[in-house]
């Protein structure tokens, strides 16, 4: 049988593609930082390690990886500037990043090797971002490879604009400015300060801040497994703009003021499978949301607000789906030891049915 | 078989009544008490379907060898007042200068982890638990607490033997992490306080797998009295004091890492000292004493073996990006053999996650 002209040249197109796609792979490089490297134009083998993460991502490409070895990085001999060998380039000029390193390289994916508690990031006390990430498709840690963010005002920012990025496994205990009487406080001073499209945001910890844990902006982010405990101030903060976010797994425990709050014109697509507990204010605050169905599913619910609200509900023109979960009590939402619904108004949560026991063991896993 | 004398049956009765008198009533069964966040507190509460709101209550309600669960939340002053004397509040009595006092032998643990079982102090200016019994189990793996907010996150007064500590964080506490006595302290995480990550007193402990991370002072401290206290597999990183401090004699530090510090990485007052296979580099970047790069500093005159350490380069202590050994007492320390390349410190993997409640739960996604 013979094959026809066209159909001739598939082996020699097939060997063209097997011969070029892997060199194409390749390109992706990895660079390696470490306590005991020296920054340099061309540091980065494994052999030769940077001793700063931004002097890595200035000499990385697009798509990169950057492993970060064990220990502290930042302001690398305390004497309060970073110009010195081995500082972080860190950005302080207004209209700049306003953080310790600034990842602007798309695709670019930063992992330590040690782990989240064994490699500290430390902005020093500045009022200041300690990572920012401002491309797309970056990944900043994974689930046993994270970060640990000290000494900044805010852990991880991922700026307005960016799609795709993907942050994991990175505990912030941040010195976040107290707004009553912190000048250099600012509007969004937390843990982990989410705006874009589209990102990624598991298994991070938000613990002891003095401020917000996480506060999502932007549209459509998936925001799973995270911790979010003993913030000053909510636990999850969804506020004006933020759209059509999915929160699941997550754990909002013992905060300030709400465990998860959707302020006026904020809005949330799924609120599901989180833990819930042990808030000063309410468990979940829906406040005027920007629009409807919002779905509130799934969650244990208990412990919450002197006043006993599991979820507060300040919607009266939007319907919310509030079923199937546990309020603390086999009877459903209902005052203590249960948590109830507090319906402001006309607004209306449908509640009926409820779990009448608590959704199984649900376990934080450690980062250390 | 001879009958025995009147004497010898009184004797004999006065014998056996004082065996019962000491050996006393066979002790109840352990029993496990619960404590959740939508518990209540009662005389009788504990039981599963029953469970205490607070700790205190449930020591309270507990005998000598019993288990306490604590569920996920927030244990402490629960409505921000500054006092605890609400309905459901730890006891913090003023004695005990703490908010939690643990005064009988017992097992408590959390029953879903660390990160989500807050014991909160609320800056209230005492010590979140304090440890006045021996042989008492706190935490577990993953079964520990987040210890926040206090003067210190645990503390254990001289006396109180054998304590085991598995699987807590400390955090944000105004002094140390965890101090006192210690019979084993494993996969502990001390960040962020103010003072010393772990300040131990006595002699004899054991502390595996534990961190120090960012924390006021030293990573670990070691006082005058804390003697044959084995150190391994721990790391000591990024704390603004030292990574380790050692005054006490006889103990030993193996396969820790000693990395970031700012002061130096291993501070020692004595030359009585095992210190071998450590990956110890990036440290002392701050100036202190006039003195940089020491990743040893020894401030005492003796002799001293740190052979088979890793010091940063493969051509040993040194300078840059190496760190160096600073003897400003006139020791005699010897480093080589040094190693080569860096020693693999042994990391705790996070526990798998458990199968998500089922998908009938779950709405659209």
């Amino acid at each position: 049988m013979r094959i026809a002209g066209q159909w001739r040249l598939v082996p020699f197109v097939a060997v063209l593609f097997w011969t070029f796609a892997p060199a194409a792979g390749s390109d992706a490089a990895t660079l390696h930082v470490a306590n005991n490297g020296v920054d340099g134009f061309a540091c980065g083998a494994v052999d030769s390690p940077c001793r700063s993460i931004s002097r890595a991502i200035a000499v990385a490409a697009t798509d990169d990886t950057i492993i970060v070895g064990p220990g502290r990085y930042g302001d690398v001999n305390g004497d309060g500037d970073f110009d010195d060998p081995g500082d972080e380039a860190t950005e302080l000029d207004v209209g700049s990043c306003l953080c310790l390193i600034n990842v602007n390289k798309r695709g670019l994916t930063i992992r330590s090797r040690d782990g989240a508690a064994a490699t500290v990031l430390d902005a020093g006390g500045l009022p200041v971002s300690v990572v920012h990430v401002q491309a797309d498709d970056v990944t900043l840690g994974s689930r046993r490879s994270g970060f640990t963010l000290v000494g900044g005002h805010r852990g991880v920012s991922v700026g307005a604009g960016t799609r795709g990025v993907t942050v994991d496994g990175n505990l912030a205990v941040v010195d976040a400015g107290d707004p009553s009487t912190d000048l250099d406080a600012g509007l969004f001073d937390a843990g982990f300060v989410i705006d874009g499209s589209l990102h990624r945001v598991r298994y991070n910890a938000a613990i002891a801040n003095p401020a917000l844990g996480f506060v999502v902006l932007g549209d459509r982010h998936r925001v799973e497994g995270n911790l979010a405990s003993v913030s000053r101030q909510q636990g999850f903060y969804l506020p004006f703009g933020s759209e059509g976010h999915t929160l699941v797994s997550g754990f909002a425990i013992a905060n300030g003021y709400e465990g998860i709050f959707v302020d006026v014109g904020g809005h949330a697509r799924t609120l599901s499978q989180n833990v819930v507990v042990g808030n000063r204010g309410a468990g979940i605050a829906l406040d005027r949301i920007a629009e409807g169905p919002i779905v509130v599913r799934g969650n244990n619910i208990y412990g919450n607000d002197n006043s006993n609200c599991g979820l507060w509900n300040n919607n009266p023109d939007v319907s919310i789906d509030a079923t199937m979960n546990f309020w603390g009590f086999a009877g459903g939402p209902f005052e203590d030891p249960g948590d109830e619904v507090c319906n402001i108004g006309d607004s209306e949560a449908v509640t009926d049915p409820f779990a009448d026991e608590e959704f199984p063991r649900r376990r934080w896993d450690s980062l250390w | 078989m001879a009958r025995l004398t009147r004497t010898r049956r009184l004797w004999f009765s006065l014998l056996l009544t004082l065996v019962l008198v000491a050996v006393g009533p066979s002790p109840a069964p352990a029993v496990t008490l619960h404590v959740a966040n939508n518990g209540e507190d009662s005389d009788g509460c504990g039981a599963e379907g029953s469970p205490c709101r607070s700790i205190s209550r449930a020591i309270a309600n507990a005998d000598r060898g019993d288990t306490i669960i604590v569920g996920p939340g927030r244990y402490g002053d629960l409505d921000g007042d500054g006092a605890f004397d609400g309905a459901g509040e730890e006891t913090a009595p003023a004695e005990c200068g703490c908010m939690i006092e643990v005064n009988k032998r017992l097992t408590l643990q959390s029953r879903d982890g660390a990160g989500v079982t807050v014991l909160d102090a609320g800056g209230a200016g005492v010590n979140v638990v304090r440890i006045f019994a021996g042989f008492v189990i706190f935490g577990g793996d993953g079964k520990g607490f987040t210890l926040t907010r206090g003067n210190g996150g645990l503390e254990v007064p001289l006396g109180a033997l054998g304590l085991r500590a598995e699987g807590n964080l400390a955090v944000r506490n105004a002094r140390d992490g965890f101090a006192g006595q210690f019979g084993r302290l494993k996969n502990n995480l001390a960040v962020a306080n103010g003072h010393n990550g772990f300040f131990v007193l006595t002699s004899f402990g054991e502390l595996t797998g534990n961190l120090a991370v960012a924390n006021g002072i030293d990573g670990f401290a070691l006082t005058l009295n804390a003697a044959r206290v084995s150190l391994s597999g721990n790391r000591a990183v990024a704390n603004r004091g030292h990574g380790f401090f050692i005054a006490g004699r006889k103990n030993t530090l193996e396969r820790n890492a000693v990395l970031g510090n700012r002061r130096f990485g291993i501070a020692l007052l004595t030359d009585d000292v095992t210190i071998t296979e450590n990956n110890i580099y990036g440290n002392n970047s701050e100036e202190f004493n006039g003195l940089t790069n020491c990743g040893l500093h020894m401030a005492v005159d003796g002799s001293l073996d740190v052979t088979n350490n890793f010091w940063g380069s493969a051509d040993g202590p040194g300078p840059d990006p190496a760190d160096a050994i600073c003897n400003p007492g006139g020791a005699g320390i010897d480093s080589e053999p040094f190693a080569t390349r860096e020693f693999r410190i042994d990391v705790r993997l996070p526990r798998p996650r458990p199968p998500l409640p089922p998908v009938d739960v779950l709405p659209h996604d």
